[in-house]
């Protein structure tokens, strides 16, 4: 108790660990808030400009798309014209649409760039295609199926997206969330500071310490539990922040937030010990290497431009699930976005896994109890 | 007299640097043991090796005849050092840093605060207990330094160059701090390269160079086993060549070393030279600005030794 509480005092003074875990990510929050305000206050979905060119008409196609163009309609998804295809890729290249839709035997997408806007076309397109499909399966498997009202269950309307969602689909969140993780990743910084309070070859502080009658693994447990308070506190000042001072939605899965953040922390803390215990350079090296990783990973995981996080899952989705900040993202997303639990237990299991890895490598380094130099 | 600390064949080595050969030595209870050398002869690697803080190729070392091991927790308990560097936190106030200290020795809270208390007036910190290690100077850092790591009453001490850039009254401070100490039972080591400290504080010298030890002994034991047993400095207002020559036919004098008009003469004995030199002087006519005599200082017995000056 008496290591915990001045472990506790020491790194709560630390003005440098505190301003990196607590205020920076605070600033950085304002600044993104500021930014994306405009995109920020838009609660629904944007209404998409697209342009449908029928080479052969479809008329159950042409209903869904109707359906979902349907103006003042709170369904109402799509402002859609029927051009002619040099008009289509006119509008197109003029930025007047986001795309079109080629109707023949396939239905195909044209988009000049990615984002929500086409990837809300292609959801369409696919969710349409799959119904239909399900349609035609079920009617050469059934055809009593249609009479009995089976089909009702597989709707084509805009409930597929209002059923899967939270009804909020701000994209901006992800900025946002991309934060928390990179709050979590700078739990390093108390984490490096446990190490140099511990291993007697990086402080003259940690060399008394080792010296008298109190054994290095509660002098480390200690440190530990310190070192976690500090980034949980920290974690949670800027969820609080952003919740009530920035208004940004986290949905309602709070507890699941908490135990997301809590997890987070383990993987900060365990992330600056592993720096502290196998880099062998100075401090300020150390110190240097968890920003510098915890914004790159923060890079990968979307921060700076949400498509990172699509372009690393799809060309190198590994990188995806080793990135920290990227899973802490994601698990955020997935509890914001979806009703399941899946994707978010997936991502746990994976921090827990890297906070395995970074404590239990670090614990084999710390075990010993003699230098070759000090 | 019991003793404290066994050190016998310790070789301690940085990759090819022999930073300990072969080292073996012994210090009784109650004693200051002074462990003298320059920088570089191995006083710190020898310290921080007794503390198990380092590992070492082979040899043994024993405490309060204990085999000294990382987690002999009871030995540890016995322990105060005070590092070279100052090994205070800068979050904490002065009392915090000593009592935190303090705190992993002495789990009682009414006697902690007590020793603590006393260590403060040791040290004399007591109107600095609320500052933070920055707001001190670098002495009364070094108080605080010491203070942190006597605090608990340990009976065995080691000062690793505590009065490194140290002002006169913190150096002094510190010394009769030391002696206190040890007059209230503490066993010390104390490591240094100021011989003034050493002849000044410590019952028995080690003189270390190159990780061995090279001399061991008392004081006076150290200075009685060299040649020279008195040294006159004599500053002359003229070059005095001729009587220089003179002097040099002295079968008592080892040595003359001159610099500009002042000479350094060592004398094999000491009896009456100072007297015989002044009717030398006045029988040749010989006029001088100053003339004084002083004993060996431990820096001669070092350079006798080993060819070389102490402050290397």
């Amino acid at each position: 108790m008496h290591s915990f509480r001045y472990q506790l005092k020491i790194l709560l003074r630390n003005r440098s660990s505190v301003f990196w875990s607590i205020v920076f990510p605070l600033i950085l929050g304002t600044l993104f808030h500021l930014a994306l305000s405009n995109l920020v206050n838009n609660d629904n979905f944007d209404i998409v400009n697209i342009a449908v060119v029928d080479e052969v008409t479809d008329q159950n196609f042409n209903s869904f798309i109707n359906e979902l163009s349907k103006e003042n309609d709170s369904n109402q998804l799509f402002n859609t014209q029927y051009v002619s295809l040099d008009e289509a890729e006119e509008l197109l290249k003029n930025e007047k649409i986001t795309g079109y839709l080629i109707v023949s035997d396939q239905i195909e997408i044209v988009v000049n760039t990615s984002g929500i806007n086409q990837t809300i076309m292609q959801s369409v397109v696919n969710s349409y295609l799959q119904t239909s499909s399900a349609y035609h399966n079920i009617y050469q498997i059934n055809p009593q199926a249609f009479i009995n009202g089976v089909l009702e269950q597989v709707s084509l309307d805009t409930d597929h997206f209002k059923d899967a969602t939270n009804g909020d689909t701000n994209f901006t969140v992800v900025y946002f969330y991309t934060l928390i993780g990179m709050a979590c990743m700078y739990g390093g910084d108390w984490g490096l500071r446990i190490t140099t309070l511990t291993e007697a070859n990086l402080s003259r502080q940690a060399t008394r310490i080792t010296v008298s009658p109190t054994s290095k693994f509660k002098s480390l447990i200690a440190g530990l539990f310190a070192g976690f308070i500090c980034q949980f506190v920290s974690i949670f000042i800027l969820f609080l922040y952003l919740v009530y001072g920035l208004n940004v939605s986290f949905g309602d899965n709070t507890n699941y937030i908490v135990l997301l953040m809590f997890v987070g922390s383990i993987v900060g803390i365990s992330f600056g010990i592993f720096v502290g215990t196998m880099l062998k350079t100075k401090l300020a090296t150390k110190n240097a290497t968890i920003t510098a990783v915890s914004m790159l990973f923060s890079f990968f995981a979307g921060m700076m431009v949400i498509d990172m996080k699509y372009l690393v899952l799809k060309y190198f989705p590994l990188a995806a699930y080793i990135n920290p900040v990227s899973l802490i993202t994601d698990a955020l997303y997935s509890l914001y976005y979806y009703n399941t639990l899946d994707r978010y237990f997936t991502n746990i299991v994976y921090l827990l896994l890297i906070a395995l890895f970074f404590g239990g490598s670090s614990l084999i380094m710390m075990r010993r109890k003699k230098y070759d130099s000090i | 007299m019991e003793n404290i600390i066994e050190i016998k064949n310790l070789t301690k080595s940085y990759g090819n640097l022999v930073a300990l050969n072969d080292f073996s030595l012994t210090v009784k209870k109650g004693d200051i043991l002074g462990l003298l050398g320059p920088n570089g002869s191995g006083k710190s690697t020898c310290i921080n090796t007794i503390l198990s803080l380092l590992k070492f190729d082979k040899g043994s070392i024993k405490i309060f005849n204990q085999e000294m091991t990382p987690t002999n927790y009871q030995v540890k308990k016995e322990i105060g050092v005070v590092f070279q560097d100052v090994a205070v936190f800068e979050e904490l106030t002065v009392l915090e840093n000593i009592d935190y200290f303090c705190g992993l020795y002495i789990k009682d809270k009414k006697t902690r605060k007590q020793y603590i208390q006393e260590a403060i007036e040791l040290v004399a910190l007591q109107e600095f207990v609320k500052f933070k290690p920055k707001q001190l100077s670098g002495g009364l850092l070094r108080r605080l330094n010491i203070a942190c790591g006597i605090a608990h009453k340990p009976s065995l001490i080691f000062l690793d160059e505590p009065t490194v850039a140290v002002d006169p009254q913190s150096r002094n401070n510190i010394l009769e701090g030391i002696k206190i100490l040890n007059q209230q039972g503490a066993t010390i080591v104390y490591t240094t390269h100021y011989m003034e400290e050493v002849e000044q504080l410590c019952h028995h010298i080690v003189i270390m160079d190159k990780g061995q030890i090279i001399a061991k002994g008392t004081n006076d034991e150290l200075k009685n086993s060299i040649s020279t047993s008195e040294k006159i400095t004599v500053e002359f207002l003229d070059n005095e060549e001729a009587f220089i020559t003179t002097l040099n036919k002295n079968p008592n004098i080892l040595q003359i070393d001159q610099t500009d008009n002042t000479i350094h003469i060592s004398y094999k004995t000491k009896e009456h030279n100072l007297n015989e030199l002044i009717e030398l002087l006045s029988k040749n006519n010989i006029q001088y600005r100053s003339i004084f005599s002083e004993r060996p200082t431990l820096n001669d017995v070092f350079l006798e030794l080993t060819g070389k000056e102490l402050r290397d």
